[in-house]
């Protein structure tokens, strides 16, 4: 059996002493992940490797299958699931931190970018160009490019206006759990009919291997109009943005609401002033600025038809950058007044449902669950009401203690799998393993359940590759 | 509660809000001149150290914490990060208070700034100066000792590096003539004492307080009403550190607050051009501690022929120079590369032919990180006040 420092000496004579650290501090920062709670001691791993190409990669999971090592793929630990937290002893977390490669091939009309590209440096570098990154992710200042395309996530985005990331994803190169490095996908704008084994890899949370690079299609960048509404009562938000898609009105590029509650931290750290109501914030896009413009003064007016006490198209560009700061910045509505008790993150969920319940998942976060314990907490409601999904975040006092601050973020977490099941819908934003997989596999059942271990177990024999966030103990297969 | 435990409930009590998202990653400057390991900045350093006070195990791995505690260059960009885009955690507080804790339980600080602590305890300067040395740099200037000048309008506090650093001097003597030229009333003190920013940045509580202690008895018993530091750290220093009660009714300026006011009082006019291309150095204790970024810009747009270059990464975002937080007086070996370095090849990016800078530890850390480079031909390093003194060029080193 090797030992710690064993492996840490093989690793280093595999990609080399600066890439590998058994550093502790190193080892539990890697570990933790966003929202998480502490990472245990004895979870701690031997090590953290930052290879620099798929050959190394390559070689470090022949490694681990020789040794039996479990290997935690890590882009910035942002998925807010547990999915890059390790779930076994004596484990190895692969940063893919250094895959940092960027080549644009405008002519052919895609570019070519390395997973651990942050995607906020990924969004500016293709502004600077003309071009728009198809996702707006939270969590983009840490976030990496192959975590969203592993995920599939846009984020605040609306799908029905734009698509998801993996519609925009030409080809990857992998690595399989077993070593096999991969190629997939076209460099032809028309993409693959039929099986196209991208997908073995795009959206599927690096349970069949690790994306190394990705090659997406170029999105030039459009025109934009920004609109604003303030209403008394969030519901009307809800229904206003009903209304746009029973209009057939063109969905637009973001749909965000803000209950009142949410606005007041950011609003205060803005110098916004006192929130006039719940916000609605909308982005509307087009070929031309007329376009945008027409689209963005349609959505007003559906505002106004649904009660808005407030709605105009928002020229100008100061108040435009500190609205959306407010509602992209969303961490920032846990903030308090100075003299107040400060409040902690207990627990947050992330909601699509149809798109005529959203009244409803608004008054089933509000009174309709039955757990106590977030009716103590402070309810605040935000999200992609464009795109149906919305998110509760529950804040808790700082004087709670940290059992039961953690119970909240449990019992937060039944709330998400009952509207799944209560509404037929699942997570469209954070993916489904790891902390979402339990529901997942009430949702879609034993058969569906079984068909994925089955197919993990033949690329991952030795199961070393992001281990238990298939609840694979508790499975059968 | 003993005064290590109520430093590790308070470092417990900050670093339990932050949430681990890693914002605060890309602002932090070390990552450009570390391995770039999340755990040499920023959330990595504050995570390892409760990770260390949860496990009880911060002397078990001290030396690795210390490294990690006394690297920080306290430049605020991470507080700023977090403040914006999460929740708002104060990742400084979190360190202070570490080092704080590391002092009590010496095992800090780095070794190379103990005897800077040890001056300041015994010589009131980091330098070691002896007091007749520390007054060396003004002979022959006829400086006015504030005790002796009636009706003083400002004591202007020179700080232990201009005493000690005859480039930093420079400076002095560049503000003392245009304090001159616009006839403003002022004194020094002769027995001007160290601020206590040392102390306090290196964890040594108890010192920085006898400092500001002793010096605001001697600001209260000579009826001081306007204090106009040379160093930001110094302003920073005595505006957010020194007892709000006994500060009350002392105006703190940094010396460029003040040219601001005199050019906008026409008390100071420039009648000579620059023509130079600037850059202006944002420094941390300036800028992102006291948001003071537009005083030294309208200093500088006001000397006729300037040209102000913005450095891609300015005001809030600027780039440290590397020299807050007691680093003066340490090296790290897991540094290849130094900020200076950095800063100085985007100033040459920019077409800048000077960086301006408004603070001492930025003057002697550009200036060191020009030779580095190897562009003394084509970039100089001056300070606001010899910019703004023209007959200080002629005899300044190093300008163009």
């Amino acid at each position: 059996m090797v030992t710690s420092e064993g492996v840490v000496s093989d690793l280093v004579a595999i990609i080399g002493k600066e890439s590998v650290s058994g550093d502790i501090f190193n080892r539990v920062t890697y570990g933790q992940d966003a929202f998480g709670p502490d990472l245990e001691k004895e979870k701690v791993p031997i090590a953290v490797v930052r290879p620099e190409s798929a050959q190394q990669v390559s070689k470090l999971l022949v490694y681990a299958n020789k040794q039996k090592i479990p290997v935690y793929v890590r882009g910035s630990g942002t998925a807010f699931k547990g999915s890059s937290r390790p779930k076994r002893e004596g484990s190895i977390i692969l940063s893919m931190e250094k895959f940092t490669s960027f080549e644009m091939h405008e002519n052919d009309m895609y570019f070519e970018v390395g997973a651990g590209v942050v995607q906020l440096d990924l969004e500016q570098k293709l502004a600077e160009r003309g071009y728009m990154l198809p996702l707006n992710v939270g969590s983009k200042f840490s976030g990496t490019i192959g975590g969203a395309v592993a995920i599939n996530t846009i984020g605040h985005m609306v799908d029905t206006c734009i698509g998801k990331t993996i519609d925009y994803v030409m080809g990857v190169e992998a690595v399989l759990p077993t070593g096999e490095i991969v190629e997939t996908g076209t460099k032809s704008i028309r993409r693959p009919a039929g099986i196209d084994s991208t997908r073995f890899f795009a959206a599927t949370e690096g349970v069949f291997g690790v994306i190394t690079r990705i090659r997406m299609r170029l999105l030039p960048d459009p025109k934009k109009a920004y609109v604003v509404g303030f209403f008394k009562e969030l519901e009307d938000i809800a229904r206003a943005f009903i209304r746009i898609y029973e209009e057939k009105l063109p969905p637009p590029l973001y749909g965000e609401l803000l209950s009142e509650e949410a606005c007041v931290a950011p609003f205060r750290l803005r110098k916004l002033g006192k929130p006039k109501g719940s916000m609605a914030l909308a982005t509307t896009i087009g070929h031309t600025q007329e376009d945008a413009d027409h689209q963005a003064e349609d959505i007003a007016r559906v505002f106004k038809v649904e009660k808005a006490i407030e709605a105009h198209v928002v020229t100008d560009a100061k108040e435009k950058e500190a609205l959306w700061a407010s509602r992209d910045n969303i961490m920032n509505v846990l903030g308090v007044e100075e003299g107040e008790e400060k409040l902690l993150l207990g627990g947050v969920v992330e909601c699509p449902v149809p798109l005529h319940a959203l009244p409803d998942l608004i008054k089933y976060f509000r009174t309709g669950h039955k757990h106590s314990i977030l009716h103590e907490a402070k309810l605040l409601i935000y999200g992609h009401v464009g795109a149906a999904d919305l998110h509760a975040m529950w804040g808790v006092p700082a004087s709670w203690p940290p059992e039961k601050r953690r119970q909240s973020a449990i019992e937060a977490s039944q709330v998400e799998s009952e509207v799944y099941l209560k509404w037929g819908s699942t997570a469209g934003e954070v993916g489904q393993t790891a902390l979402r997989m339990a529901c997942w596999r009430e949702m879609y059942g034993e058969a569906a359940y079984s068909m994925l271990l089955n197919i993990k177990k033949a690329v991952d024999p030795n199961g070393i590759l992001n281990p238990g966030n298939l609840l694979e103990d508790e499975g059968k297969g | 509660m003993s005064r290590e435990e109520e430093l590790k409930e308070s470092i417990l009590d900050v670093v339990t809000n932050c949430v681990k998202c890693r914002f605060c990653l890309a602002a932090c400057p070390l990552f450009d001149i570390t391995e770039g390991w999340h755990s040499q900045g920023a959330a990595g350093i504050i995570s390892s150290l409760y990770t260390a006070l949860r496990w009880g195990a911060e002397v078990e791995f001290k030396e690795t914490l210390r490294n990690l505690l006394f690297s920080c260059t306290t430049c605020r960009n991470c507080v700023l990060a977090c403040q914006e885009t999460s929740v708002g955690v104060d990742l400084l507080d979190a360190i202070d208070k570490g080092r704080q804790l590391f002092i009590e339980e010496m095992i800090g600080p780095m070794p190379q700034q103990k005897k800077p602590l040890e001056f300041l305890e015994r010589y009131k300067n980091p330098y070691g100066m002896l007091p007749s040395e520390r007054k060396e740099w003004m002979k022959g200037l006829g400086v006015p000792d504030f005790s002796g000048v009636a009706e003083a309008e400002v004591l202007l506090h020179i700080g232990c590096t201009a005493a000690h650093d005859p480039r930093v001097a420079n400076v002095a003597r560049a503000v003392i003539q245009l304090l001159k030229k616009a006839q403003v009333t002022f004194g020094i003190l002769e027995d001007e004492a160290c601020c206590g920013c040392p102390a306090l940045r290196l964890g040594e509580q108890l010192l920085s307080e006898d400092l500001a202690q002793e010096n605001v008895n001697k600001f209260k018993s000579l009826g001081v009403k306007q204090i106009v530091t040379l160093s930001p750290h110094c302003f920073d220093t005595f505006i957010n550190k020194y007892p709000k009660e006994e500060m009350q009714g002392i105006k703190v300026q940094h010396y460029s607050q003040l040219l601001r006011d005199l050019i906008k009082q026409s008390r100071l006019v420039f009648n000579s051009r620059v023509e130079k291309k600037v850059t202006y150095q944002d420094p941390c204790y300036l800028g992102r501690h006291n948001d003071i970024y537009e005083a030294p810009r309208e200093v500088l747009n006001s000397i006729p022929g300037i040209e102000l270059v913005e450095f891609r990464r300015c005001k809030a975002e600027s780039l440290c120079c590397g020299g807050g937080g007691g680093r003066m007086w340490a090296d790290f070996e897991a540094e290849g590369e130094r900020l200076a370095n950095i800063r100085v090849r985007e100033a040459i990016d920019i077409g800048a032919e000077m960086i301006v800078t408004a603070c001492p530890f930025c003057l002697i850390n550009m200036e060191d990180g020009i030779k580095s480079v190897g562009v003394e031909d084509s970039l100089k390093v001056v300070d606001i006040a010899e910019l703004a003194q023209d007959d200080v060029l002629c005899n300044a080193p190093n300008i163009y």
